[in-house]
Formats: C-alpha cells, structure tokens, sequence
C-alpha cells in the first residue's frame, strides 16, 4: 500500500470530524462472512462515492446517513448515477460522537466498493427502491479504493476509474473469527472453510473483483 | 502520526521505560475520535485510528448487567466472567512511578443488575453502562456474523468517554463459559476480555498474540489473558499516577465516583431525539432529500476532491495513538 491515499484519509477524517461527519467503527467480534454469502445477502454492489452525511440521534444511538453517488453498477438494482442514502450506527453530532464496532465507515469524498442491502427499519412502498439502504454484513460489506495513478479531471463523477483501481480491505471490520468449517453439522470427517469475503476480494483490482461479483450474483440471485 | 501523538508516545515511551516495562513489540493502539483511517492496514506500526484518543477521566466507571443475563449463560455465571475480564485491565501492574502506585489507575464496578436491555446514551438524563445479552432478537442485520459490540459515546472535543455499553449475541451463537470451549461454540471470557478492552478505550493492535489483536482463532482460550502489549496499552491511558495521556498532555483523573453522567436509572431512557450534523460536499441546490435514482453528480464535490488531492501529498498520516 502506498502511504499517499491514506494520507489524504487521515486529512479527510480530521476534517470531517469538523464538519461533524459520521464517524464510526473500532472493533467488534464478528464471524468472517464468505464471499458467497456476502452477494447472496445483498440487493446490489456498487462502486461509489460519499458525497454527503446527516448525522442524527436516534433513541440514544447516533445514526449516520450518508449519500452515495453510483459511479458504476457492479449487479443488482442500483444503477450509475442512482444516489441512495446508506445508514451505519455512529457518528458526531455537536460535541458528542459514538464509535460502534465494526460498523462501515464512509467518508464524504472518499470511493468504495459496497455490498448493500435495504434497511429493514426503513420503509418502502411497493415497486419501487428502497429510500435506505445499509450496508451488508456492516463493515465486512465495505472496501475502499485505491486508484494507482492520479487522474487529470479530478471534477468528473467516478475519474478515478479513468486509472486502474485497488479494492483494499477495511480496518474498522473489527475482530474476524475465522468460519465454522462446513461438515461439522453432517458428521463429515473432511472439514473444508470457505474463504473469507475480505480475502477473497481485497487487493484485488476492481475490474476482477467485479467480473468475480457478476458471475457468482447470476448463480446466487438467478430467478 | 501527528506530533501531538508523537510526543505522548515518547513520553509513555520513557516512562515505560524508567518503569521497567519494555518498550519493544509496544504495537498497541488506542481508540480515537475520528475512528479508523480509510484503506490503511494495521501493523505493529500503524494504528489507522485518528482524532483524539479516548479515555475514561472519573477514577471508577461502573457497569451494569441487565437481568436475567441469558438463558446460555446465567446472570451469576456473566457477572462473574465479565468481572474477571475488567479486573484483567484494571489489575494490570504498571511497574512503579517513585510514588508507590504500579497499577492502571482505572477501577471498574459492577452495579449489579438493570431492567434496561437496549443500547443508549441519554444526553440530558441518567444513564447505565449495560452489558446485554440479546437472546431473542440481534437487533442489528448482521445475526448470523457479529458475536459482540461495544458503543462508546465520547466528547469529541476532549476524547472523554461518557458511556459505554456492550451487547452480546446470544440469540444465534452459542457461548460458553466453561473448559474445554465445544467445536460449535465461542469462548465468552475471551469476547469480553477483547470487548471490555475497548470499553475501557482500547482499539486493536498490531500485535498478534495481544488480545486486542483483530484476529481470534475459534476455541482459543489465549485471548482471556492480557499480554504484555496489553499491559502497555492500558497503562498509557490509565497512569498509575492517576494521569490520563491525551492527546498532547496529561489530564488528572476525577475523584472516584462509579455513577454515570447524569446519575444512574435502572431503566432505558424513553423517547430521545434531537440533535443533528450535515456535512455534504454538494451544488447548494442540491436536495438531501433526492430520491433514488436521481442523479446527484456534484461539481462542487469533485471540485471539492480536487482540492482535498493537493493536501495528500503533504500530511503524515498518523500512527500510534497513546
């Protein structure tokens, strides 16, 4: 990993929190998810980019919800320049901030590869989008990118796919238990482990992983 | 690594150092306002935490288990496990000052039990630090993956924790809390050795045999003892002096006073709402409340990037946090 992109993260981050942007995510102890499972859970998978947070309390928690600008369609429902609102738990607001572990962190300006899926607490009418979606299986469900060159229009929607694109894993999925081996249930002498979604993916370019996510979401979301 | 940072972690360092604590392998990291930095890995170098590192500034923090635990594991049998996994952190021994004093200066009490079994933070009224065990229902989407969480609610201006509460999955994962730990289930003293860590302001660390380490091998029992970079970690917030490390100085604890802010209720808080922050990097005529599908392209925001790309190649970004 070059040190360049997280440089300019941790400068997006201390202004951010000037700005009160959500901010979210430490660690928790979570059991990795596969890859396949992680298309199975999700309603699409999109490139895209943070363009705006409203961070609010709710009921004790506080709850970000960010914009995101689709800058390409990876598989399902989403499609390019579609902007839904994604919720995470966490965030600042005023002079108060909640870290809630393993939960996706999206900075505003900032690209990502996100599995997503509606929120269950959110309501929608019949026919059409979701008006919130979360991402799936939280933090395990996000991956930032990294583009390998800088691009000469830095205005335009998605420039940065202009140049060859690194997914990379996230920092804040908190603690990773390994995946209960398949066979124990049967009785099986042979265990095998599926292979965890974030090893599957991470540092990756984004043009494979996305070939990979399109071929397993045909078979995992076939009719 | 921001200077301010810097110069703590060199003056823990040399404390660390004068107290016979070793100053290798010291990779641990602690939990910062701003949360974890975007595409960076976390190596016995580099934390990914920004903002302002988090610290309990009371003397004693309290906590609450709510009743009736969890038909897997009794109340008797959590208080007792969620004891020893505090008592790993706040028993850490230091090594001494001059002053006689060796321990983390940080105590922590079980309250007992608590008719409150949701996670919150009430801004304006009394509070509890609850552990919940959620046998029913996960209420977050992710049942099937997520063991524990911990929230910690913080003054982002200060780094001062004001509350802090855990959840444990019990609904769908099998816990134990007796040996030998059974090939479908999970070890709860090493969950809550890990999750008290954070509640105390840890984040994880670099070091793959500390328990705050991101990475647990299912039955292991080695996460319920604290190791050596372990014992760092919480001694560079928790002085045995009675300072906390902050960010760029020291700030004395406060007299000893378990209760949380606003006092202590046994109940939830009811109907708490208020409150919000916008940060957007959109056309001002730009509607927040844009349905899906439309198109929300921001000159602005990109504009926007543009400018925040010049910053890139000249911060540092930071690393350890103490």
């Amino acid at each position: 990993m070059t040190k360049t992109p997280a440089r300019g993260s941790a400068f997006l981050l201390v202004l951010s929190a000037a700005l009160g942007v959500g901010t979210a995510a430490d660690a928790s102890v979570s059991i990795a998810v596969s890859f396949d499972q992680l298309v199975h859970d999700s309603s699409a998978v999109t490139v895209a980019t943070a363009t705006e947070a409203q961070v609010v309390w709710e009921n004790g928690r506080i709850v970000t919800y960010t914009h995101l600008h689709v800058d390409r369609a990876v598989a399902g429902n989403l499609h390019v320049n579609d902007a839904p609102w994604v919720a995470s738990l966490g965030g600042i607001v005023g002079t108060t901030g909640q870290v809630v572990d393993g939960e996706p962190t999206l900075h505003v300006g900032m690209p990502y590869l996100l599995f997503l899926r509606p929120d269950p607490s959110a309501t929608t009418a019949p026919g059409t989008s979701p008006s919130v979606l979360m991402v799936t299986a939280r933090a395990q469900g996000q991956f930032r990118l990294k583009a390998a060159s800088v691009t000469p229009d830095r205005t335009k929607p998605g420039h940065y796919l202009s140049s060859p694109v690194i997914v990379i894993r996230n920092p804040g999925v908190g603690e990773i238990l390994p995946m209960r081996p398949t066979g124990l249930a049967s009785g099986a002498s042979a265990t095998t482990t599926p292979k965890a979604a974030v090893d599957q993916i991470a540092d990756r370019p984004i043009d494979d992983v996305a070939k990979e996510i399109s071929s397993a979401w045909t078979k995992s979301h076939a009719p | 690594m921001r200077r301010e940072h810097l110069k703590s972690f060199l003056a823990v360092a040399t404390f660390a150092g004068i107290l016979g604590v070793s100053s290798t392998a010291s990779a641990f990291c602690r939990t910062g306002t701003g949360g974890p930095v975007d595409g960076c890995t976390i190596t016995p170098d580099e934390c990914c935490m920004s903002g302002l590192p988090l610290y309990w500034k009371n003397a004693c923090v309290g906590y609450d288990i709510q009743q009736g635990a969890s038909k897997q594991v009794s109340y008797d049998d959590a208080a007792q496990a969620i004891a020893a996994a505090f008592t790993k952190w706040t028993g850490a021994t230091c090594g001494t000052d001059g002053s006689g004093n060796s321990r983390a200066s940080i105590d922590v009490r079980d309250l007992g039990p608590v008719q409150c079994n949701q996670v919150q933070y009430n801004k304006e009224g009394p509070n509890q630090h609850v552990i919940i065990f959620d046998d029913n229902t996960w209420p977050h989407q992710d049942s099937n993956n997520t063991l524990a969480l911990t929230t910690v609610t913080f003054d982002s201006t200060t780094g001062e924790i004001y509350d802090a509460d855990m959840e444990i999955n019990t609904a769908q994962q099998t816990l134990t809390v007796h040996d030998p730990i059974p090939a479908d289930g999970y070890d709860l003293a090493s969950i809550v050795t890990h999750e008290t860590g954070h509640f105390l302001g840890m984040a994880h660390s670099g070091d793959t045999a500390a328990t705050m380490y991101a990475h647990y091998r299912q039955g292991a029992t080695s996460m319920r003892n604290l190791t050596q970079d372990d014992v760092q970690g919480i001694c560079s917030i928790y002085s045995p002096d009675g300072n906390r490390n902050i960010d760029g100085g020291t700030v004395a604890e406060d007299s000893c006073d378990p209760t949380p802010r606003h006092g202590f209720q046994s109940a939830c808080a009811s109907g708490q709402s208020g409150g919000c922050s916008i940060a957007r990097m959109q056309r001002p005529d730009s509607s927040p409340d844009s349905s899906p599908g439309s198109s929300s392209g921001s000159s602005s925001a990109f504009s926007a990037l543009s400018l925040f790309g010049l910053f890139f190649v000249r911060r540092r970004r930071p690393r350890r946090m103490v």
